[in-house]
C-alpha cells in the first residue's frame, strides 16, 4: 500500500467569503462552517474564531485538534466510517493543510479538556501554539445527554476539518512525501537483511470520554488487528477521547503519528517497517488478557524482531502496556515502550501504575506533574470557567488577573505518550 | 446464576443496576475505601473482573469508583463456608492500585468539587462500568 502525502504549507489563516487556499493562506468562510456544524440538532451554537502563533490568545477547554486533509485519488475518503463511507484508505494521494488545524472547544464535562496558549511561556509545551487554528466553540442543546454531546462535538470537528480540507484538493503541494508498506511477505523480502520492526498502537477504549474509533468502530469492541501505517494518514483512526489533556491523543496525532513517521524515515536504511498492530485498552481484565495475547500472537505471526509500543492515558492502560510488553517479549521479540510519566512534582515516585521485569527499555515523554505558570492573555477562545476543575488545575489555579498556575498536564498534548511533543527525559 | 458483584460509592451505578445486579453500595465510602473493601472481598475469594483503577482519571481527581467482581460459588452462604480460593492476580492488582492511590492522595487530596462536577464524575464512572458490562 502506497500513499503520496502532499503537504500544502499554510502560513496564515483569515476569514473570507469562500473557503479556499491561495498563496499558502487559508481563507475560511465562518458562516459556511457554522451552518455545517449546526446541521446537527444536538448543538445550538457554533462560533468560529481564529488563533495564530504569537497572538495573546488562550484556547480552553479543547476537545479535539484535527488537521484538514482531502483524499485526492485512491479508494475511500477522509475519516472513513465516520465522515466518508466505509472503504479502505491509505492508498493513492492525499493532500494535507500542514500548519492549519481545526480545534473544537467548549465544555463537555467539568473536569476534562485542557488549554492551548498561542504565545508566552506555556506555548512552548504545546505543538499547536505554532499552527494556524480554526477554533469552533460549540454549545449543546439544553438537557442534552453527555454521551450525545461528546458525539456531536466529535463529529462537528471532523466535518469541519473535512470541509476545510477540500480547499486543498486542487492545490499543488509544497512537498510530496511518499510512504509505502507492501504486503507482509513482499515487505520482508524487500529488505531481507534488516531487522523487521512493527509498531503496537494502543487505543484508549474505556467508555465516555475514553474512546477511539477505527473505521467508525468503537475500539473497545474491536479485536487486535493488523493495519498498514498509511491508513492512519487518511483518518482511519479518530479520537473520541478526553483523558488528561497532556496525554490525549487527538485526531491530529493519529493523522501525524510520530512513531510511524520515524519508522518510515529509517525504513530500508537500518530497519524494515513491516506494519502496525492495533489494539485497545479495555476495562475488563479478561479483555486485557485476550487483547494482549492476540497482540503477542500477531507480532510472532508477522515474524517481528522488534516492536515499539505506545499507550494512551494513565493508570489502568499501564496494565495493558505491561501485558503487551511481557507477552511480546516472551515471544523472543525486543520491545521498547514510549510513554509519559506521573512520578509526582518532585519526580521521585514510581512513574507508571504497573510494571513488569520485561519493561527494561522505555522512552519518556516527560513528567505531567510539573508546575508551570501561565501569564494572562488578551483574548480567550472558549472559557476559563473550568480551569480550576480541569485535570492539572486546582483551587486557586486561576488568578483574578487571568493568569494561571497549574500542572503541566493541563496543556493539550504536553506529554503525549507517542512523542509528538516538546519534552524528553534523559538519564544522567 | 448471577455471579457478578458491583462494589461502588456512585449512586448512579447503584440506582441503575440495583434491580438486576448484586450491588454493594458504599454510600459514604471514599474512593480509597471502595478499593480497600474490594481488597477485603478478594481475600474472601472474590475475583476482579474490571481493573480497579479503570479510566484515566487519577485517584485524587474522581471521588467515585465502581469495580466489577466475580463472586465465588459459596459467596454469602453462611451454611457453606468453604475456605476461599485466593486469586493472586486480583490481589496483586488491587494491592497495587491501593498503594498507587495512597501515593497519589499523599501528593494532593481529592478537592471538594462543585455538585455539577461531581455529577459529571458519576456519569463517567457509570459509563465505564456500563461499557464493561455490555
Amino acid at each position: 500500500m502506497k500513499l503520496e502525502l502532499g503537504k500544502i504549507k499554510i502560513k496564515d489563516v483569515q476569514f473570507g467569503d469562500v473557503t479556499k487556499v491561495e498563496g499558502n493562506v487559508l481563507y475560511v468562510n465562518a458562516k459556511e462552517i457554522e451552518t455545517l456544524v449546526l446541521e446537527d440538532e444536538r448543538l445550538i451554537s457554533a462560533k468560529v474564531e481564529l488563533a495564530k502563533p504569537g497572538e495573546s490568545v488562550r484556547i480552553a477547554p479543547v476537545k479535539d485538534v484535527i488537521e484538514p486533509r482531502v483524499k485526492v485519488s485512491g479508494n475511500g475518503g477522509i475519516f472513513p466510517g465516520v465522515i466518508s463511507k466505509v472503504q479502505e484508505v491509505g492508498n493513492g494521494r492525499t493532500h494535507a493543510l500542514v500548519g492549519a488545524n481545526v480545534i473544537t472547544c467548549g465544555k463537555i464535562v467539568g473536569f476534562q479538556e485542557g488549554i492551548i496558549d498561542m504565545s508566552g511561556p506555556a506555548a512552548k509545551y504545546c505543538p499547536f501554539c505554532s499552527t494556524y487554528n480554526v477554533c469552533i466553540v460549540i454549545e449543546p442543546a439544553e438537557g442534552l445527554d453527555t454521551h450525545d454531546y461528546e458525539a456531536a462535538g466529535r463529529l462537528a470537528g471532523l466535518k469541519a476539518a473535512a470541509r476545510i480540507g477540500e480547499a486543498g484538493r486542487n492545490i499543488t503541494p509544497d512537498e510530496v512525501m511518499s510512504y509505502e508498506t507492501k504486503p507482509l511477505q513482499e515487505q520482508i523480502k524487500q529488505y531481507p537483511n534488516l531487522p523487521k520492526v512493527g509498531y503496537i498502537h494502543m487505543l484508549q477504549s474505556q467508555g465516555l470520554l475514553h474512546d477511539t474509533y477505527y473505521y467508525g468502530v468503537d475500539a473497545k469492541v474491536m479485536l487486535p488487528t493488523v493495519m498498514y501505517p498509511t491508513e492512519m494518514m487518511d483518518g482511519a483512526i479518530v479520537s473520541g477521547n478526553c483523558v488528561a489533556p497532556c496525554d490525549k491523543v487527538t485526531t491530529f496525532h493519529h493523522l501525524n503519528n510520530p512513531v510511524v513517521e520515524e519508522l518510515y524515515k529509517r525504513h530500508g536504511k537500518d530497519l524494515n517497517f513491516v506494519g502496525v498492530i492495533l489494539t485497545n485498552e479495555n476495562v475488563f481484565l479478561a479483555d486485557k488478557e485476550r487483547s494482549s495475547d492476540m497482540v503477542a500472537k500477531l507480532a510472532e505471526y508477522m515474524g517481528l524482531d522488534g516492536v515499539l509500543i505506545t499507550e494512551e492515558g494513565y493508570g489502568n492502560p499501564d496494565t495493558d502496556l505491561m501485558m503487551n510488553c511481557k507477552k511480546v517479549s516472551q515471544k523472543g521479540i525486543k520491545v521498547v515502550l514510549i510513554t509519559d510519566e506521573f512520578p509526582g512534582r518532585d519526580g521521585k515516585s514510581q512513574s507508571l501504575a504497573d510494571a513488569v521485569d520485561e519493561a527494561d527499555a522505555l522512552v519518556s515523554c516527560g513528567n505531567g506533574n510539573v508546575i508551570i505558570n501561565f501569564p494572562p492573555m488578551d483574548r480567550v477562545i472558549g472559557t476559563l470557567d473550568y480551569v480550576e476543575t480541569m485535570i492539572g488545575g486546582y483551587e486557586g489555579s486561576l488568578k483574578p488577573d487571568g493568569s494561571i498556575e497549574a500542572e503541566l498536564q493541563i496543556i493539550i498534548a504536553s506529554t503525549i505518550a507517542n512523542g509528538y511533543n516538546c519534552l524528553a527525559a534523559r538519564g544522567y | 446464576m448471577n455471579k457478578m458483584l458491583i462494589v461502588t460509592n456512585n449512586n448512579k451505578v447503584y440506582e441503575k443496576h440495583k434491580e438486576n445486579r448484586d450491588v454493594l453500595f458504599l454510600e459514604k465510602a471514599t474512593h480509597l475505601e471502595v478499593l480497600e473493601k474490594t481488597r477485603d472481598l478478594v481475600h474472601k475469594g472474590v475475583r476482579l473482573l474490571s481493573h480497579p483503577i479503570a479510566g484515566s482519571l487519577k485517584p485524587n481527581q474522581t471521588p467515585y469508583r465502581s469495580i466489577l467482581l466475580e463472586k465465588p460459588a459459596h459467596y454469602g452462604d453462611s451454611e457453606n463456608q468453604m475456605i476461599p480460593i485466593l486469586d493472586i492476580e486480583s490481589l496483586r492488582l488491587i494491592e497495587n492500585s491501593i498503594e498507587l492511590t495512597k501515593r497519589i492522595l499523599a501528593v494532593k487530596s481529592i478537592p471538594q468539587w462543585p455538585s455539577k462536577i461531581e455529577e459529571d464524575f458519576k456519569t463517567v464512572d457509570l459509563s465505564i462500568i456500563d461499557n464493561a458490562i455490555n
